[in-house]
């Protein structure tokens, strides 16, 4: 029974297909495993804590602007606020000067500080960063539907949701959360 | 005569499949798998309180775009002084590889 179960078909395990689809299976695997959690950040060790870097992630996007939303995080264990460092691309020109992140029925709001502005081919490539509290990041990533609004001149500009795989996403950045914590 | 051009042909297939491969740039490099993290340049800068990161990417060997240079990863976080930068290259089966600076300064 067992032999006919393997020795039936093309994909015999005397096979070099078969070791070769195996071979294949197991490095797609391993490119797409979300355990490897090293793959998701770095550390580095200072004078005065620990940095961490959670690497640049675009899951936030507006479907009908057709836009970006990249960001990434910067935290030193010996501080209680986080760097928030992301990037919009966007066809059309604003003024950006507050982000929110909705967590839970509370909308949490900060001013934001301009790295830089230009144009990258047919859209605009706005930079920039804010603190946040490491608390308040690390409620952010616990909720099911996160929301990040971005406002110009204390009016609602954009609008971002994840594109999809978000609770994947979240779990990741949980853990690295943990990681944090464990090693403050 | 027939021999020669279908023998040919293979060799020329086979060529072709091997330099369409896309290679990255590391220090180790495993034609299967890559996953290496290595160190690009140290400065005497103490301590870094900034990270920031720039990636190109290469699809079969064929296309490969981005802007992976120190000047981006720095200006991504708006670093002046830099204290080390790292790389970070994968590669899957050589048909799908990354390219990543990671600048650390202030």
């Amino acid at each position: 029974m067992e032999n006919d179960l393997f020795c039936s078909g093309t994909y015999s395990y005397k096979s070099p297909i078969f070791y070769l689809l195996t071979l294949l299976f197991y490095f797609v695997s391993l490119g797409v495993s979300a355990q490897n959690l090293k793959k998701y950040y770095t550390s580095n060790i200072q004078d005065n804590g620990v940095l961490y870097f959670i690497h640049p992630d675009s899951k936030f996007a507006n479907k009908k602007l057709n836009s970006e939303f990249v960001y990434d995080i910067t935290y030193n264990t010996k501080q209680s606020t986080g760097t928030f460092n992301f990037s919009y691309f966007d066809k059309n020109q604003y003024h950006l000067d507050r982000i929110a992140f909705f967590i839970k029925d509370s909308k949490y709001c900060f001013e934001i500080k301009k790295i830089f502005i230009e144009m990258r081919k047919s859209k605009w490539y706005y930079r920039y960063s804010v603190k946040i509290p490491f608390e308040q990041l690390k409620l952010f990533y616990h909720q099911e539907n996160p929301k990040i609004v971005l406002y110009r001149k204390n009016r609602q500009a954009i609008e971002l949701i994840p594109r999809n795989s978000w609770k994947k996403n979240s779990d990741i950045v949980k853990k690295i959360f943990a990681i944090i914590s464990y090693n403050k | 005569m027939k021999k020669a051009i279908k023998g040919a042909l293979i060799l020329f297939s086979i060529a072709l499949f091997f330099t369409s491969c896309a290679a990255v740039k590391s220090p180790l490099l495993g034609s299967l798998y890559t996953d290496v993290k290595a160190p690009v340049a140290v400065t005497s800068n103490s301590n870094s309180s900034k990270v920031g990161s720039a990636e190109a990417t290469s699809i079969l060997g064929l296309v490969a775009t981005g802007d992976a240079s120190i000047e981006a990863a720095a200006k991504s976080a708006g670093i002046t002084k830099i204290h080390h930068v790292d790389e970070y290259s994968t590669s899957i089966l050589g048909v799908y590889a990354t390219y990543t600076v990671y600048v650390y300064g202030e």
